[in-house]
């Protein structure tokens, strides 16, 4: 506690700054993690389920256990516009077909890819702060550090000696905000560089899913 | 009916308290442990002893007593001497103010003292008997060279000091060489044996050895044509006569 009161106001001031990056930094890295993690596993419990049932209206009726994964939202989504299309059929009396003359794929396939647009969004959100929490950390440090040196400097003129007494406790304070702009940085970036990749895979896993999806409605509802 | 599935992931908040929390232990962690540099050092204290003042236990121990400053009486330094021989040596008694606690030496201490006064007494007669002679030696030069010759030039004879009339020729030959050296081949040597007549006039010159660079020869004797003009005449009223060899890295007498 007592070389932190010991500090200057900007230096005091750039430590907090950087104790709140590191904050919420850590606090991302621990949600990502949850949510990564739930992501992937309830998209592999989804997808054994999805090809072990034939019913969409069944696994519509248990998308809320695999909540967590994109696949899901995929899936509701593309039902949900499916069903519009089969309910118009119903309409002109063409019950389980629906027309591709009108575009009835296509607004299935635009519908999952908003649908995946949502999720790579949710997927991605507050990753951005890892980012710029892994390039600023260490500047707004550093911008600590020449601030606490030249504070050093100047108790040094003003007292007239240059002894390591004098020097060393300003050095050692000064340094601490670069070393504190490391610590907050150096997780951000690993932290991103890890859900960027497992993003990645999932958005992967969701094109997948879509292609699939169209492929059996159009196999199964499609007008011939 | 569509319906998006609601999504169970904890809030954000639980992780911000969490890694709130993780934070604040870690940094009384570091604190406390004494991990981060303690902003202020101590600083090693600095004595200064008074190395005038202070009285010593034993002169051969030349260290201050124990006591120090806070002895009463300054010892007074010793009187200069008033001739060249060495102060007698004060006992104890002599010194003013000495202190009452000072250590009284006895046996060998003792004899080792007078054994060192003896040595450094005889080193003293010898070095002033060496010093004399000396002077003495200097002051029958000067008596014997004085009013010779020109400011600047060798005026001594025969042996004396400043009778070296080859090194001042070398000298001569040494600037005038730097100002017209020459060469092509890689270690060029030339001896070259000069005849200086009475009156300071170069009678002759003889290369004795050559390593057949044109050009370096040119400058050899292109260096003794200019120097040759700033000769004096050799002591004594004599031809003088010398070797010296040039090489690029300079003169030297043969």
């Amino acid at each position: 506690m007592t070389f932190f009161a010991g500090t200057g106001l900007v230096v005091k001031l750039v430590l907090l700054i950087l104790l709140y990056f590191s904050v919420v930094s850590w606090a991302i890295i621990f949600y990502k993690l949850l949510q990564v993690h739930r992501a992937n596993s309830e998209s592999e419990r989804f997808l054994e389920f999805f090809w072990k049932t034939k019913r969409f209206d069944a696994i519509n009726a248990q998308v809320d256990r695999f909540a967590n994964s994109p696949l899901t939202v995929l899936f509701s989504e593309g039902y949900g516009e499916l069903k519009k299309l089969m309910d118009r059929g119903e309409q002109k009396e063409e019950p389980d077909v629906i027309s591709t003359d009108l575009g009835g794929i296509d607004n299935i396939s635009r519908s999952l890819r908003r649908a995946t647009t949502s999720e790579i969004t949710r997927l991605e959100k507050y990753t951005t702060f890892l980012a710029t929490t892994g390039a600023t950390a260490p500047f707004i440090g550093l911008f600590g550090t020449v601030w606490g040196i030249m504070t050093a400097f100047k108790g040094i003129g003003e007292t007239g000696s240059a002894s390591l007494a004098v020097v060393a406790p300003g050095i050692a304070e000064a340094l601490i905000a670069t070393a504190i702009g490391l610590v907050a940085a150096i997780p951000a970036v690993m932290g991103y560089n890890h859900f960027q990749h497992k993003i990645r895979v999932l958005i992967g896993e969701m094109d997948s899913f879509s292609t699939e999806f169209l492929n059996i409605v159009q196999r199964s509802f499609a007008k011939k | 009916m569509n319906r998006r599935p609601q999504i169970k992931t904890g809030g954000f908040g639980a992780s911000m308290t969490f890694s709130f929390v993780m934070h604040l232990a870690l940094f009384f962690v570091i604190t406390y442990s004494g991990l981060i540099l303690a902003p202020h050092l101590q600083e090693a204290p600095v004595y200064y002893v008074d190395m005038v003042n202070l009285p010593v236990a034993h002169p051969q121990a030349g260290s201050p007593t124990v006591a120090g400053s806070q002895t009463g009486a300054v010892p007074q330094p010793p009187a200069p001497p008033q001739t060249m021989h060495l102060p007698a040596k004060t006992t104890p008694k002599t010194v003013a103010g000495a202190p009452a606690t000072k250590p009284s030496v006895k046996g060998t201490p003792e004899e080792t003292g007078r054994e060192f006064e003896e040595r450094l007494k005889q080193l003293e007669r010898t070095t002033e008997a060496r010093h004399q002679a000396a002077a003495l030696e200097a002051l029958k030069s000067k008596a014997a060279g004085t009013g010779k010759g020109q400011a600047g030039m060798p005026t001594g004879t025969g042996k004396e000091a400043g009778s070296d009339y080859a090194s001042y020729i070398h000298s001569r030959l040494q600037d005038t060489f730097r100002t017209t050296i020459a060469y092509q081949s890689k270690n060029p040597v030339v001896v070259v044996r000069l005849t200086i007549g009475r009156n300071g006039r170069l009678l002759r010159y003889r290369i004795e050895r050559s390593s057949g660079d044109r050009i370096f020869e040119a400058s050899v004797i292109d260096t003794i044509t200019k120097a040759e003009k700033s000769f004096p005449p050799p002591p004594g009223g004599t031809e003088f006569e010398q070797g010296f060899l040039f090489k690029p890295q300079g003169i030297g007498k043969q």
